[in-house]
């Protein structure tokens, strides 16, 4: 056996795929025939297929720790020395291995998805499980014939393996990748459930209502492992910077937004039965996007620091992906009578309205696709056609559908059964834009991430879309999105009188000016002034625009967080104040003695740690905010634990957008940020914003593996010693010629203080730094933690109690808890913040040397060639042919050459993947102008829709006037008879909305 | 975990007799004994062996329990296990258009309440709203008795039928002290008052 172990995982892996093939099977067969034996018998094939998948994964841990390098995989990424630790996290620090991984996950979800399916959903039941053993199918195909983790190597085992970059080995590479990939597979369950809901024809809001939990859980480990992510990058890889849009975090982001579409549209159709086709097509779109993400990680389609080596594994997820999508494609025209609520008892009617949806659709399709070549001609560049084509193709697919309808359903009367919407100001509406910024926002990501991959392929030429080009254009397109957060908040549902919106924008809007003047008037003072002009990624108009939106988007990002958090604050002020009036939580007002105790508690408890706070305001900001979190936590995690189900998803869904709120802000930091590089001789002291730096000197360390050098800075700021900083760098004996850089950081609420070592001269003792003051970053981790309360609060089971007094103190006292819980865990956190961190690796090991603000624009346009780094801005990489671009540019700077014509040049040598972004000319305006001509398009659509939604109620105006004519009639007729005249079905009415959720 | 044998000739000879009850086995059983024994066997043999040593042993349990589950999946489909009564029972009816409607029509109508509870839809726009979806509650909920009458008639047919078949014995009715136990008669007017009662509902005198 032992001669044959990794035959063995092998095998393993085609039982994998026969387990999953049979379940798949017996499922359909299942799902076709209704027998109730059939289901179970495919209910324990799936666990079997979940088991099968955990034997795999064990096996290649036993490989991992037994130090099997017969097997390529553990000798390429591990050796003896690495700790148990490690050794596990290796299992998914490669692409046969994650792969694997990603499986496991998935037999996760599915064990868990089938356990908890139970008896309930007969119907979903054997395709929602024929759906995810197809996911299964797929992914051991994948593993048997191209990514085998227990392939061997051709030269038999070595004596020792390669180990782990040790670039991956830290705390990050050990949660970051498992809660992301939780987050990916789990997209794949609602999507499971939508395909049973379109095999079976159960359109309505059931499949939604059964995957709301799954649909929260996968967006929340999206939202971790993406924020997990940006703090590897922040924490370890030492450019500074969080989030550099590189293809695969753009990859992990864009089903976090589709996602998020989700959540708030199928709100739409639970309560009106509207959007069904869209929110089928969304939970379809997201899931094809987490394969495509991770089709682009692994193909190495696109360069990026996430690569992975290049294989055949990208072909196998095209073909996966067409032929999902013409599957589902296919699927949703099928059913395209159901969706449109067009079935009525005439089977024959049903189905000609059925072939004539998938004739039409496919038939559009087909046409549309040459319609590239046609384009072509027009000479428009090739991506600018791909993506112009696909948006043409979804909208021609669509209205040819409805045209054809149109004519078939001449005869019949469907107008009656066609939702419809009492008024414009309300919730559908605003959550209809939010749809609609958040999917433009999305094409906007999606184009530009494909770009460059598309524009290699359809025309040879290659460009590079760097971080320049994003930053830019996120700005008003992202604060937009976060505009509507909050605006769209305010509205309710059904219908908002308009006298009750206009008094609820006035708090927020007063608080939103307040917070524009205290900017402008106290910003520079306090260092964070309102207006910061940055560089023109374009000449021109465009530009121009552009770069004047930015400048103010401190101010803008700054009150759009105050106006946010005061509508917050609002909706949360009328909760209270509504279930005061009913009397709600009444018996649970002995949580405000409580919360004071925990108040008292807590400033005592900060009173003592006086000493570890680095200067006054500080300390009083924490004592003020603590106490007063505390004080309201008990009485407000009661109320949040004793709403109603649907209400609780509501305000959870507010905690989350604070949880925004507090992100937003932090992004608006990146506004301020402050480079500098410095060279010091030891006890050279160097000053920048508040902070004095004194370069101790050298220092030189040894261990097992690697030799460290540090270069010790004591940091003080205003007179207060906040300790020493020591940036190093490591030269591992693995990798002699690449030596590591090592980040030292310094947290506070108000900025990051961030120290990189570059070269330190023996002989003098001189070292190079550069320095980093990153404002509010802190603030980003403290929104994602909030974010994730909000989430648990959404998910929370529903308790059925009796109305009971006993219920209503064992939730205070859950509320009490809870308060506590979190108020420990809160506390503790401060202790790590205002110590010292110790990063690990950065890419290269040089500093950069800019002089000044123009260089600075000049090198922030044009990439370093020196192929060893992806894509790095000649402002940011430190190799030696980007020091040695520098110099040669500096000298043309010196010739008297502008920066325009030393960039042309510098494109003309190295081509045009050498300019940072697209050029703003031609056809590479497209990869801005699709984009915006899309939103600006979805825009007219949504105005469209509501139009149709509305149907003949009319406009706002006169249904106001004549509700409040009926109202006076009503009250001038009163006979005694009453305005509203109740019958026996108002009481029926009555009881059965008590029992509706509670 | 039980199982009963089965005794082919015996059941050759007597066709009339109904077939031998499947083997019992609790799966639910049999999964959590295996993977305690695993987990037990695992950290046992990691404190012996080493980490490795457990892995495999945890491999080997995980492997037992695959084949299991797999074998059970067989076993029922090919009809020598019991199917889950609550499965067999569990054939829910297809959500009906009119019950989605009701349900839509609930809904609205507490989404209503609710922003009307929170200042969001002022006392003119409710009554309107409120009353249009009561209509609309109230003719769905019409809808429905009518489309299930003929069912409540068939119904009540069947209990009619069974009542034939299977009468009601009529129980003597006992003789029905003025006093149920626990009532408590007031001393002054002798009017029967409730058990918890502390003064009499009549005249309000004081009760023991």
């Amino acid at each position: 056996m032992w001669n044959t172990f990794p035959l063995f995982g092998s095998a393993l892996l085609l039982c994998i795929m026969l387990a999953a093939s049979y379940t798949f099977a017996v499922s359909l067969y299942a799902g076709s025939t209704g027998k109730a034996r059939s289901l179970q018998a495919a209910r324990f094939g799936a666990y079997g297929t979940v088991a099968f998948t955990a034997v795999a994964v064990f096996a290649l841990a036993y490989a991992f720790v037994s130090h099997d390098f017969r097997l390529r995989y553990v000798a390429h990424y591990s050796d003896r020395s690495m700790s148990i630790g490690y050794l596990f996290t290796a299992l998914w620090g490669g692409q046969d291995g994650s792969l694997l991984w990603w499986l496991f996950l998935l037999s996760l979800y599915i064990g868990a998805c089938v356990k908890w399916l139970g008896k309930r959903y007969v119907e979903l039941q054997p395709y929602i499980i024929a759906t995810l053993m197809a996911v299964v199918i797929f992914f051991c195909v994948l593993m048997t014939y191209s990514a085998n983790p227990f392939a061997t190597s051709i030269g038999g085992a070595r004596a020792d393996g390669e180990g782990l970059n040790p670039l991956l080995q830290n705390f990050y590479m050990i949660i970051h990748p498992p809660s992301l990939y939780i987050g990916f597979v789990g997209c794949s369950v609602p999507f499971a459930f939508a395909v049973a809901a379109l095999v079976t024809g159960r359109l309505d809001a059931e499949w939604i209502v059964a995957c709301r939990k799954w649909t929260l859980f996968a967006w929340l480990f999206l939202a971790i492992g993406n924020t997990l992510g940006m703090l590897w990058a922040y924490e370890e890889l030492g450019w500074g910077g969080y989030w550099a849009w590189d293809p695969v975090e753009n990859a992990a982001f864009m089903p976090f937004l589709t996602a998020s579409a989700f959540v708030h549209s199928v709100m739409i159709q639970e309560r009106r039965g509207l959007l069904k086709v869209w929110n089928v097509a969304l939970v379809i779109g997201t899931f094809l996007m987490t394969i495509f993400g991770t089709f682009l990680t692994r193909s190495g389609a696109i360069a990026s620091v996430h690569s992975f080596a290049q294989s055949s594994i990208g072909t196998y997820f095209v073909w996966f992906i067409v032929l999902a999508f013409i599957f589902c494609f296919t699927l949703v025209l099928y059913r395209w009578p159901e969706l449109r609520n067009l079935v009525t008892d005439n089977k024959d009617d049903v189905r000609k309205l059925r072939i004539a949806a998938m004739a039409t659709g496919w038939t559009m399709f087909l046409i549309c696709l040459p319609g590239n070549y046609a384009l072509s001609r027009l000479g428009m560049s090739s991506v600018a056609q791909v993506v112009i084509d696909t948006v043409v193709c979804g909208a021609a697919v669509y209205v040819g559908i409805e045209v054809v309808y149109r004519r078939l359903t001449q005869n019949v009367d469907y107008e009656s059964q066609r939702p419809t919407l009492e008024s414009a100001i309300s919730r559908e509406f605003t959550f209809l834009l939010n749809n609609w910024a958040l999917l433009g926002f999305l094409l906007f990501v999606l184009v530009a991430t494909t770009f460059p991959m598309l524009s290699e392929a359809l025309s040879g030429e290659k460009v590079t879309v760097g971080p320049p080009y994003y930053n830019v254009w996120v700005q008003p397109l992202g604060l937009t999105i976060f505009a509507l957060m909050g605006i769209g908040t305010l509205f309710g549902w059904k219908k908002t009188s308009t006298a009750a919106l206009k008094r609820a924008f006035v708090a927020p809007t007063v608080a939103m000016l307040a917070a524009i003047v205290l900017h402008f008037s106290l910003g520079k003072v306090l260092g964070f002034p309102a207006v910061v002009w940055g560089d023109a990624i374009y000449g021109g108009a465009m530009g121009t625009v552009l770069r004047g939106f930015n400048a103010f988007t401190p101010v803008i990002g700054f009150s759009l967080c105050v106006f946010n958090a005061a509508v917050i604050i609002q909706e949360y002020a009328m909760l209270f104040r509504s279930r005061k009036k009913t009397g709600a939580g009444k018996e649970a007002s002995w949580l405000w003695p409580v919360g004071f105790a925990f108040s008292v508690i807590a400033v005592l408890g900060l009173v003592l740690m006086r000493k570890s706070f680095p200067s006054a305001p500080t300390f009083a900001f924490t004592v003020v905010v603590t106490s007063l979190v505390a004080l309201v936590a008990p009485y407000f995690l009661f109320t949040l634990i004793s709403l109603p189900h649907a209400s609780r998803r509501r305000y959870g869904g507010y905690i989350v957008h604070f949880g925004l709120v507090f992100v937003f802000f932090g992004f608006t930091g990146k506004s301020w940020t402050i480079d500098r590089e410095a060279s010091m001789s030891p006890h050279e002291h160097y000053q920048v914003a508040g902070y004095d730096l004194e370069y101790l000197g050298p220092r030189m360390e040894l261990d097992v593996n690697k030799r460290m050098v540090f270069g010790d800075v004591a940091v003080t700021r205003n007179g207060a010693k906040l300790g020493v900083a020591s940036p190093a760098k490591f030269m591992y004996k693995k990798m002699p010629d690449s030596p590591t850089t090592e980040v030292s950081m310094m947290h506070s609420l108000r900025d990051d203080l961030y120290l990189v070592v570059g070269s330190i001269n023996p002989q003098t003792k001189v070292a190079s730094f550069q320095i980093h003051l990153n404002p509010l970053v802190s603030w980003i981790w403290f929104g994602a933690i909030i974010l994730i309360f909000g989430s648990i609060v959404c998910m929370w089971p529903q308790l059925e109690p009796a109305e009971s007094r006993v219920w209503a103190f064992a939730r205070g006292a859950a509320g009490a808890t809870a308060a506590f819980t979190l108020g420990i865990i809160i506390a503790a956190m401060p202790a790590p913040a205002w110590a010292q961190q110790q990063g690990t690796s950065s890419l290269h090991a040089g500093t950069v040397h800019i002089e000044n603000e123009r260089e600075h624009a000049l090198f922030n346009s044009l990439r370093c060639m020196c192929g060893t780094c992806a894509r790095d801005l000649l402002s940011t990489c430190s190799c030696s042919d980007a020091d040695e671009a520098r110099e040669g540019l500096r000298r043309k700077i010196a010739q008297g050459e502008t920066n325009d014509q030393i960039i042309l040049e510098y494109a003309q040598q190295y081509g045009a993947e050498a300019l940072a972004i697209p050029p703003n000319q031609g056809g590479m305006r497209a990869i801005y102008a699709v984009p915006l001509v899309a939103i600006a398009a979805g825009g007219a659509g949504v105005v469209v829709l509501i139009r149709r939604w509305r149907g003949s109620k009319g406009d706002d105006k006169k249904n106001d006037d004549n509700a409040k004519k009926a109202k006076k009639k009503d009250d001038d007729d009163d006979d005694g008879s009453g305005g509203s005249k109740r019958d026996a079905l108002d009481d029926r009415l009555d009881e059965e909305l008590r029992d509706l959720d509670g | 975990m039980t199982v009963s044998t089965r005794s082919f000739a015996i059941s050759m000879a007597k066709p009339e007799a109904s077939p031998p009850p499947l083997p019992q086995i609790d799966t639910t059983g049999v999964g959590l004994g295996l993977a305690a024994i695993t987990l037990v066997a695992a950290i046992t043999i990691g404190f012996l062996a080493g980490v490795g040593m457990a892995l495999l042993t945890i491999l080997t349990g995980a492997l037992l329990g695959a084949i299991l589950l797999v074998w059970h999946s067989l076993r029922t489909l090919a009809g020598d296990a019991d199917v889950d009564v609550g499965l067999e029972l569990a054939h829910a009816r297809a959500p009906t258009d009119l019950a989605e409607r009701k349900q839509r029509a609930l809904r609205a109508l507490k989404d209503i309440e609710q922003e009307h509870a929170l200042g969001k839809i002022d006392d003119v726009d409710f009554a309107a709203l409120d009353a249009d979806y009561r209509a609309q509650a109230k003719e769905v909920i019409r809808e429905i008795d009518d489309s299930l009458e003929p069912f409540r008639e068939k119904a009540e047919a069947l209990v009619r039928e069974h009542l034939e078949k299977h009468p009601i014995k009529e129980e003597p009715v006992a003789e029905d002290d003025d006093e149920d136990d626990g009532d408590v008669e007031c001393p002054k007017c002798e009017t029967i008052n409730d058990p918890d009662a502390a003064f009499c509902k009549k005249g309000g005198e004081k009760l023991a």
